[in-house]
């Protein structure tokens, strides 16, 4: 009577390579599936929704009647904390991918797995389970810290913590990671793009700036900027096209793939939510999250991330392509556009292959810039200054009439300096919000658009403190 | 045949059942016999002692009063005393002597010569039409002495014993006893099953007399369906059975969605079948014309003998076997035509124009500047639809048979056109068997049912719903379809007639399925008899797929657009085996007034199921490197225009088993007092070995009040029966994603991507339980049956409950994300079903007609899902709702109350900020609720509430049948009331695209008081399609389902022709639906967690036939 799957294995079949099995799951889940969207909520239009719409330069975009709720949930923060879609997607994706972390970690600890690959494993699944909790501490504040592998229902079902605490185990998942976690060329040519100490470090200084940990974000910094691994792409530009993924200033991006003929498309679903909503070649998505005219504006004259950030109605596409003056809006976002003869090649009319960059190496050159700033004294502010110019310089390219060099030692221009580059810098690239938020600028530029400052954290969805019995209660403001 | 050569069969037939791994139990011939008496007499005469041997024993005598000495001389005193050697020495004294025929015993005289000189006996048997009844077996009484009717019902026989009783039976017709009377004239008409109350009913593992059972069992005989325009059987039972719920679909070969007694499982909702024995899921393998009959199986005494498979009803159909008597030559044939009889009503040019351009207006867009490029005035359904639907059916049947060996075998023939244009279904189905009778003791036999079908491409109506009217749908300049315009379906939808007309035939899709079977079965003294069955089902399909280049003409940019630019072959098959084998005992026994019948069985079914998958594309683009569009290309290795890069190839499969026991007594005391108890101990593969094995049981009594003395004078009531079961019975279904619920896989449906290094990641599927268990399904029963006025009237009444407990269901754990399969949950389901019938003859016997109606209710609550407080979301836009305290499956949302007229009415209104912010023509939600239950000014999400339900409060049917001269006139009528569908077509939109309007938006707001339902034209705001009330259509109907007007030629004239019957009719089903809703039908089916939700997609026809039944 005891029958067991056909061809499909099951606990126990596999010798080796579970726990590598199971990391890769962590890549795939972090990705998403672009099919069925499933873990849509780790970096889909969820992802979008918080890190982009919420901000001044995107828009929620496409006007659909029927998703018109979350443009004043997104534009006019008329927070809903009985969204059942994209923030309730949010939520359960968030902890059923740090589930999974805890899985792996747990499975390697249950059989003292100690050879090399399976620690680079668990920093993987440390890695990724500091980036969940990141992003849910910047997004709610106070949130559950499950950090167990129990497989009895509701065993999520656990008390919030502390802000405090849940950076703390965000500080010791990223240590782990960067101290396991091998470089770039241990990866070399089968596996580019994996995670390295380099990226676990950039994180770690990312929720130290958030903490204004000048010095350890700082010392983060220089540790990635001091490895070598790491530097700036030639061209901006070209840096968001095809040829530019995983380039040597990647330090982490969403891989998406599709060969030539579209036999095989592993993919996730955020540069099709965001694709322009046209037709012909121009239907490449639903046009979510757009570039507002406050981000079109804030460009310096003449700066070329504009026109490679924004596609503008009317104008070329940088294909040999017009984009149509009959398009409901005038700005799409380029960074997630891909070639429309690709598109024809492959019978996928949506660029779903188009990587999203997460975190590359002007970043970690624009927060050594902000932190050495924060922290003062001559050194520091020569330093501040050298690592802005970098971007700048990257920038401006070979067109010495523009982004001329900021030469201010003044603290507070330096800052604003710095916070104006990194808002153009990483335009339509989930920056924005968050650094409005966490330099205290949110109500003054976000107050005229419907914020307030409760605004800051986003209501725990409410089927989710409903389900818990009391256990997780709603944050205070809301 | 010799004694020798009887013997050397039943060596070999001895063999070859030990060879099949049969056991077999001797048990001693006297413990059983009949041939001993014990008496005690005094002085009686011959005929006495007669009578006391006759009570004593089921020996019967036949002899003629007059030749029998009346002489009170006799005394015996026996005991245990073999009846011959008694009869021998009284017999012998008196100077007669006798001779034994079976249980009869003829007295003759003393010179051998019978008390009687007559032997030959002849007769007519017919049917209560006059017509001859073909194939009829006759039979003296207790003897083996028999023959069958002939083509013109005309039987003749030999008496040599002179028994005085006739057997004569006729299956479908109630077996009757016959006192012989006439010896050269005896007419016999025998009257139809239904109204016998005798009838035997085919029950799991056996058949019984249905008067022996304590349950409710429905049998449709055969040639009431035959003549349906219906692939699936099952959907001519709709409005027949009580309790049957079936929601038809209009799709050919789809079947409808079916559930007895409600629904009972979130999983599975559909019966088991049983065709000829072999347990399925559907019942393609049988053609509508080779059914016998079909019982429908819904109390706990009858189901569980199907123990984990039982709980949702079962469907029995047994199919047409040979009869002893000549051959006869069977031929049906009919033609049909389909019709839509209620297309939805969709906006012209005109109205399009109206509410588009309104639409426009209350959009702040400027008005639409191409309708002089769209200049047209399109009805989409008519473009798309089918001119002429027809459906063809026929059959020929060839019967044979003996005492010994009986065979049949029949070909059938469906050919069909859908509703829309290239759909084409193509059926060609046999059915053979052969039963054989070698010995008193041993039967045997083999049977084949099995179709080869071809596949029609399946569309729907659905795009035709959506697409503009003002668009040409081909461009006879261009030679091309247009382009939908943009923002009016380009986007989302393709040119409907381009859908259907440049795709025609690209899809070459045959399934076969074949199902031999065959038995043996051993008798020991009449009492005891074991049977094996062994049954393989074999099912495959084969399909083709072709994806041809398509392009569209752009009529706004004048400019070809290529929607495909490279072909594709996609190919797939399958092959499902099942095997399933039965090995049944079963002990019949009478002593005194104790009528019993026990079974105890052992069953096994294995299935092993495959699937495999491929396709390519062409190498390079463009028409010159196409894979041709010819059926002969479309392989997968296609050479030379496949790209070998572009492979895709994919598999499935699984395995399983089941184990089970059976056990089963009838019982029933002077047939006064039934008892029926049944039990069975289910194993399945794919439970924990903990908790493998389940049992389930049923038992049930019945008191039949005529058979006591106090109502057995009345001449009112010929049957009174009071009944009462109780069982569990179980569910097992496990849905196509849990096949191994003890071993959860590792998915291979994610993969992590490093640059161009696409590898494969692991992860469990889900998290087992280890203590997981079948749904139990606790039934109860109970109710009244009788038969009045000489089994004129009959009426029927039961009550039923029943409740799952141990829902099997996967929940994802919100808290962790992680999905389990567990128990979790319960359902009940009540009803009451009524029933009556009544037939009379008037006009000299020569008008026969038939009333009939029956009615169900079936409430429907939720008790419990795996939380409190939880709930399953399910329906197209989550409008289906399950959980505790209400229906399942119920519409869930806000309850429109109006429409805003005016700002003031929105401003001095209740708070509805939670929802957005409406404008004046928008629709009005009620305040129902709060926090704390009451209404508190606001509408908020606490508002939501009940807005219907998908499962009718009662269905009901009543039918009407003459018989006049030859002609017959059948009606039948059927209804559901008190359900809602959910309209989810007619929706404008979906804020990318207008789709076309539902006619009754010309009556939307336009101003203060224009409509209090109907919002105003704009999608500006999703407001209007908050799921409210708004989409809630009623789905109650009355259909008048059928009509049959039949012709029988008159025996006279067929006769000549060498035709024993023949018989013309024409058909309507579906003549006339009075609905409520809009849409194509009322009839919206859907699964457990999602129903009722009319999509709009396909009509269910009017279907007008013609056809004949013939018969050699």
């Amino acid at each position: 009577m005891d029958v067991k799957p056909l061809g499909n294995a099951i606990e126990g079949d596999l010798k080796t390579g579970t726990l590598e099995g199971q990391a890769f799951g962590l890549y795939a889940n972090f990705r998403g599936n672009g099919n069925n969207d499933a873990y849509g909520g780790m970096t889909g239009l969820p992802l979008a929704f918080v890190a982009g719409i919420r901000s001044d330069d995107a828009d929620k975009g496409y006007d659909e009647s029927n998703t018109r709720i979350y443009k004043s949930r997104g534009d006019d923060y008329q927070y809903d904390a009985n969204d059942t879609w994209l923030m309730q997607q949010y939520w359960s994706d968030h902890y059923r991918f740090i589930v999974d972390c805890n899985q792996l970690i747990y499975f390697a600890d249950s059989l003292k797995l100690t050879d090399q690959p399976s620690l680079i494993n668990v920093a993987e699944a440390r890695f990724f389970r500091a980036y969940a909790y990141f992003d849910l501490v910047r997004t709610y504040g106070e949130v559950p810290l499950n950090l167990t592998a129990s497989s009895n229902f509701g065993s999520g079902n656990i008390p919030k913590s502390a802000v405090s605490a849940i950076y703390n185990q965000i500080d010791v998942d990223l240590t782990y990671a960067a101290t396991h976690l091998p470089t770039k060329n241990y990866w070399g040519d089968k596996y580019p793009g994996r995670l390295t100490n380099g990226a676990a470090k950039t994180l770690a200084a990312k929720t130290k700036l958030y903490r204004q940990d000048w010095a350890g974000a700082l010392a983060s910094c220089e540790e990635v900027i001091i490895s070598g691994e790491y530097s700036l792409y030639n061209s901006y530009s070209e840096m968001f096209t095809e040829v530019g993924e995983l380039c040597n200033e990647s330090i982490l991006e969403i891989q998406n793939y599709v060969n030539d003929n579209g036999s095989v498309a592993v993919f996730g679903s955020y540069t099709e939510r965001a694709g322009i909503r046209g037709t012909g070649i121009f239907d490449q998505g639903w046009g979510w999250n757009t570039p507002s005219q406050a981000l079109v504006n804030a460009y310096e004259t003449g700066d070329p991330r504009k026109t490679a950030t924004i596609l503008f109605r009317g104008s070329t596409d940088g294909y040999g392509n017009t984009l149509p003056e009959s398009l409901e809006l005038p700005y799409w976002n380029r960074k997630t556009y891909g070639d429309p003869a690709r598109a024809k090649k492959t019978n996928f009319r949506k660029a779903i292959w188009v990587n999203v960059r997460l975190l590359r190496y002007a970043d970690v050159l624009l927060m050594a810039a902000e932190a050495a700033n924060e922290l003062g004294g001559e050194a520091n502010t020569t330093k501040a200054l050298g690592y802005l110019e970098q971007v700048r310089a990257r920038a401006r390219g070979n067109n010495a009439t523009i982004l001329p060099p900021v030469t201010t030692t003044v603290k507070s221009e330096l800052r604003a300096a710095i916070k104006h580059e990194r808002r153009v810098e990483f335009g339509m690239e989930f920056e924005r919000f968050y650094d409005l938020v966490r330099w205290g600028d949110a109500l003054q530029v976000l107050g005229p658009l419907g914020y307030t400052n409760r605004c800051r954290y986003y209501p725990i969805p409410n089927s989710v403190i409903q389900q818990s019995n009391g256990v997780i209660t709603q944050n205070p403001e809301w | 045949m010799t004694k020798k050569k009887s013997i050397q069969l039943k060596g070999n037939y001895w063999k070859s059942i030990f060879l099949i791994g049969a056991f077999i139990s001797i048990i001693p011939l006297s413990a059983f016999g009949q041939n001993t008496v014990s008496l005690s007499l005094e002085n009686v005469s011959l005929t006495e002692l007669f009578k006391a041997i006759e009570q004593k024993s089921n020996i019967r005598f036949s002899y003629l009063n007059q030749d029998i000495d009346t002489q009170k001389d006799i005394t015996v005193s026996t005991k245990n005393e073999d009846i011959e050697s008694v009869l021998q020495k009284v017999l012998q004294r008196k100077g007669y002597s006798y001779q034994r025929t079976g249980n009869t015993i003829a007295i003759l005289k003393k010179n051998g010569v019978p008390t009687t000189n007559s032997k030959k006996i002849s007769g007519l048997v017919k049917d209560e039409k006059g017509e001859p009844l073909i194939g009829a077996t006759i039979k003296l009484k207790d003897t083996n002495i028999g023959t069958t009717t002939d083509v013109f019902g005309n039987f003749s026989l030999d008496n040599p014993t002179n028994v005085s009783l006739l057997e004569v039976s006729y299956i479908g017709y109630a077996s009757n006893v016959y006192r012989i009377t006439d010896k050269n004239n005896i007419q016999i008409v025998l009257e139809e099953n239904s109204k016998s109350l005798n009838e035997v009913v085919v029950i799991g593992y056996g058949e019984s007399s249905k008067r022996d059972l304590t349950g409710s069992i429905v049998k449709i005989a055969g040639n009431s369906i035959a003549n349906r325009p219906n692939n699936n059987a099952v959907s001519s039972l709709q409005g027949k059975v009580p309790g049957l719920s079936i929601v038809n679909t209009g799709q050919m070969n789809q079947a409808p969605d079916v559930r007895i007694r409600g629904t009972v499982s979130l999983s599975k909702t559909s019966p088991l079948y049983v065709v000829d024995g072999i347990m399925s899921d559907n019942m393609d393998m049988v053609n509508t014309s080779e059914i016998e009959s079909m019982e429908v199986l819904k109390d706990p005494s009858s189901l569980a003998i199907f123990g984990v498979r039982g709980a949702n009803g079962v469907i029995i159909v047994t199919t047409k076997k040979g009869k002893s008597g000549r051959l006869i030559v069977n031929a049906n044939s009919s033609v049909g035509l389909k019709t839509i009889a209620d297309a939805p009503q969709m906006t012209d040019r005109e109205g399009f124009m109206t509410l588009y351009n309104e639409q426009r207006f209350n959009n702040s867009l400027p008005l639409y500047q191409k309708y002089g490029l769209y200049d047209a005035n399109t009805n989409w359904i008519d473009v798309i639809k089918e001119p002429s639907p027809t459906v063809y059916k026929a059959n020929v049947s060839v019967a044979h048979g003996t005492d010994k060996n009986k065979f049949y075998m029949g070909i059938n023939v469906n050919k069909e056109k859908g509703l829309i244009l290239y759909e084409d279904f193509q059926k060609v189905g046999i059915s053979v068997s052969d039963e054989l009778t070698p010995t008193d003791f041993l039967k045997c036999g083999f049977g084949l049912n099995g179709y080869a079908a071809s596949l029609p491409q399946y569309h729907d109506f659905t795009s035709a719903l959506k697409s503009p009217p003002i668009v040409t749908p081909y461009n006879t300049t261009e030679s091309n379809y247009n382009s939908l315009p943009a923002g009016l379906g380009s986007n989302d939808i393709e040119n409907p007639l381009m859908s259907v007309q440049a795709r025609k035939y690209t899809s070459v899709a045959t399934e076969y399925n074949f199902v031999p079977n065959f038995f043996f079965e051993l008798k020991f003294f009449k009492k005891l008899t074991f049977r094996t069955n062994y049954y393989v089902n074999v099912y495959t399909k084969q399909q083709r797929d072709y994806t041809p280049l398509s392009q569209v003409y752009n009529m706004e940019t004048s400019a070809v657009e290529v929607k495909n630019d490279k072909t594709a072959v996609s190919q797939f098959s399958n092959l499902d085996l099942r095997f399933q084998q039965e090995y049944l005992l079963t002990y019949k026994e009478v002593f005194g007034k104790n009528n019993i019948t026990l079974l105890g069985g052992l069953t096994t079914d294995y299935q092993n199921y495959k699937q495999s998958s491929a396709s390519v594309k062409q190498k390079d683009s463009g028409v010159e490197n196409a894979i041709p569009n010819d059926p002969r290309w479309w392989y997968v290795g296609v050479f030379p225009y496949g790209d070998q890069t572009s492979y895709w190839a994919g598999s499935d499969q699984y395995e399983k088993k089941t184990l089970s026991f059976l056990f089963r007594s009838l019982y029933n005391y002077d047939g006064k007092y039934l008892f029926n108890a049944s039990f069975r101990r289910d194993g399945s593969s794919a439970i924990s070995p903990s908790h493998r094995f389940q049992n389930f049981w049923a038992v049930g009594g019945a008191w039949v009040l005529t058979e006591e003395e106090f109502l057995k004078s009345t001449d009112f009531f010929d049957n009174i029966k009071l009944k009462a079961s109780v069982g569990q019975l179980g569910n097992q279904y496990t849905g196509s994603n849990y096949r191994y619920l003890y071993y959860p896989v590792y998915t291979n449906s994610t993969q992590a991507v490093f640059g161009d290094n696409v590898v494969n990641a692991l992860s469990l599927s889900y998290q087992p339980d280890k203590n997981l268990r079948w749904e139990t399904v606790t039934s109860y029963e109970g109710g009244v049956e009788s038969d009045m006025l000489k089994a004129k009237l009959h009426v029927e009444a039961n009550y039923y409950q029943r409740k799952t407990d141990d829902l099997l269901t996967t929940i994802t754990d919100r808290t962790t994300g992680i999905l389990y399969a567990m128990n979790a949950g319960s359902i009940r389901v009540s009803g009451v079903e009524l029933q009556g019938a009544y037939n009379d003859k008037i006009l000299n016997n020569q008008l026969n007609y038939t009333v009939s109606a029956n009615i169900s209710t079936m409430s429907n609550k939720v008790l419990s899902v795996w939380k409190a407080g939880e709930s399953y979301i399910g329906g197209s836009v989550g409008q289906n709702k399950t959980e505790a305290g209400y229906p399942i499956s119920r519409f869930y949302g806000y309850e429109v109350e109006g429409i805003y007229q005016t700002k003031s009415e929105i401003t001095n209104g209740l708070d509805v900020s939670a929802l957005g912010t409406p404008q004046p023509g928008d629709l009005k939600f009620k305040d129902i609720s709060g926090v704390d239950g009451t209404p508190d000014g606001k509408v908020d999400s606490y508002d939501q509430t009940t807005i219907g339900n998908p499962t009718p409060k009662f269905t009901y049917g009543f039918s009407g049948n003459i018989n006049y001269k030859g002609f017959d006139l059948g009606i039948e009528f059927q209804g559901v009331y008190g359900n809602k569908v959910w309209r989810a077509w007619g929706n404008e939109g979906n804020g990318v695209n207008t789709y076309n309007f539902r006619e009754a938006r010309l009556g939307r707001w336009t101003g203060l008081n224009t409509s209090n339902w109907e919002p105003r034209e704009s999608t500006t705001s999703g407001w209007n399609s908050i799921n409210s009330s708004y989409f809630i259509e009623d789905g109650s109907y009355l259909r008048i389902r059928n009509v049959e007007l039949g012709y029988a030629v008159p025996p006279g004239f067929s006769k000549k022709m060498e035709i024993s019957n023949l018989r013309l009719y024409v058909n309507v089903q579906n003549l006339k639906t009075w609905k409520q809703n809009s849409g194509f039908t009322p009839e919206a089916g859907g699964s457990a967690l999602s129903s009722g939700i009319d999509y709009g997609g396909y009509p269910i026809p009017s279907i007008f036939s013609a056809g004949f039944n013939l018969t050699f």
